[in-house]
């Protein structure tokens, strides 16, 4: 199926959930914070949240900044 | 002497606050971060990118630092509010400095849609600290909306031109019952003292220190700026006067 993963497609395997999603981008899930439509997703909720056809998902981390 | 910065109720024992973008490599960052003994550092929330993993700046704040998450990208407070949420939902505290920029020649901030994104943060118990264009008016509404300190421009971001507003963050420190912190355009630790004898509470520099060639030494050395302002100020500066005032006795042996 095809999801968006920020701003960009992405195809993923049918039950991906949030977790799966994050440790694929090899980033370490405790660094990151997502967005499910829009909709801010605590991190302890990220194993139970599978994917949907057509969902847009935003993860971010801290980076340099003044 | 204690003599610590207060924000939100926190004491801080550097009144330096040290930005982290632009740094060339990561140590130089966090050997900068320990060289200035800055307790409070900025940083910026972004997209990761999914096919490239980057070492994460969080791997070279050392432990205690307080994280300043900036609100920088946002064009409104709407989108402020966004980032800050996200912030906190990262887990690293409830500090934010907002700023919204819709100017890309000038990045100025927008004083009146961060006095409305300091309205709903504060409301919801964030320690905000607003950037703002110096202005006593904004400045005020900043107060009433709960802000923990007021953050005026030096002079336009990344310009290391110094005080060029000084006149303006004079009127906010006489005026404002908040700390003062002025961030932008300290291009020197010249520029960051004279900011303190002024009376702020704090400067915020980045860019000249993570331009400059040895960033960890000028780090200390605008650290050591702000800390001899800070106590030039605390001392009670003589004012300046128009005519000369002998420092010797002028009598007393040749001219009796």
């Amino acid at each position: 199926m095809l999801i968006t993963l920020n701003g960009q497609d992405k195809p993923v395997a049918d039950g991906t959930t949030l977790i799966e999603l994050a440790c694929q981008t090899g980033h370490p899930p405790e660094r990151l914070v997502a967005e499910l439509n829009k909709a801010i997703i605590a991190r302890e909720q990220w194993p139970r949240i599978a994917l949907k056809e057509g969902d847009s998902v935003e993860l971010l981390t801290f980076v340099g900044g003044g | 002497m204690s003599d610590s910065l207060l924000l939100a109720g926190k004491e801080f024992s550097s009144r330096f606050l040290l930005g982290t973008g632009k740094f060339p490599n990561k140590a130089d960052l966090k050997t900068s971060i320990l060289a200035s003994g800055t307790k409070i550092v900025t940083v910026a929330l972004r997209r990761i990118d999914p096919e490239r993993h980057q070492d994460n700046i969080l791997e070279y704040i050392p432990e205690g630092i307080t994280l300043l998450t900036n609100t920088s990208g946002a064009r409104t407070a709407e989108e402020a509010v966004r980032i800050a949420h996200l912030a906190r939902a990262a887990g690293y505290g409830s500090w934010v400095k907002i700023e919204v920029i819709n100017d890309s020649k000038y990045l100025l901030p927008d004083n009146a849609e961060t006095v409305l994104a300091t309205q709903i943060l504060a409301a919801e118990g964030f320690n905000v600290l607003p950037y703002i264009s110096p202005d006593l008016y904004t400045a005020r509404q900043l107060v009433a909306a709960g802000a923990a300190a007021v953050m005026p421009l030096g002079s336009f971001i990344g310009s290391n031109q110094g005080l060029r507003t000084r006149d303006f963050i004079r009127v906010l420190i006489e005026e404002i019952p908040l700390p003062v912190i002025v961030d932008a355009g300290i291009g020197a630790p010249s520029q960051a003292c004279e900011a303190m004898e002024m009376g702020a509470a704090a400067v915020l520099v980045n860019t000249a220190i993570a331009i400059a060639d040895n960033p960890p030494l000028l780090a200390q050395a605008f650290a050591r700026a702000v800390t001899a302002g800070r106590e030039a100020f605390l001392s009670g500066l003589p004012e300046k006067r128009e005519q000369a005032q002998a420092s010797s006795p002028l009598t007393g042996f040749l001219h009796p």
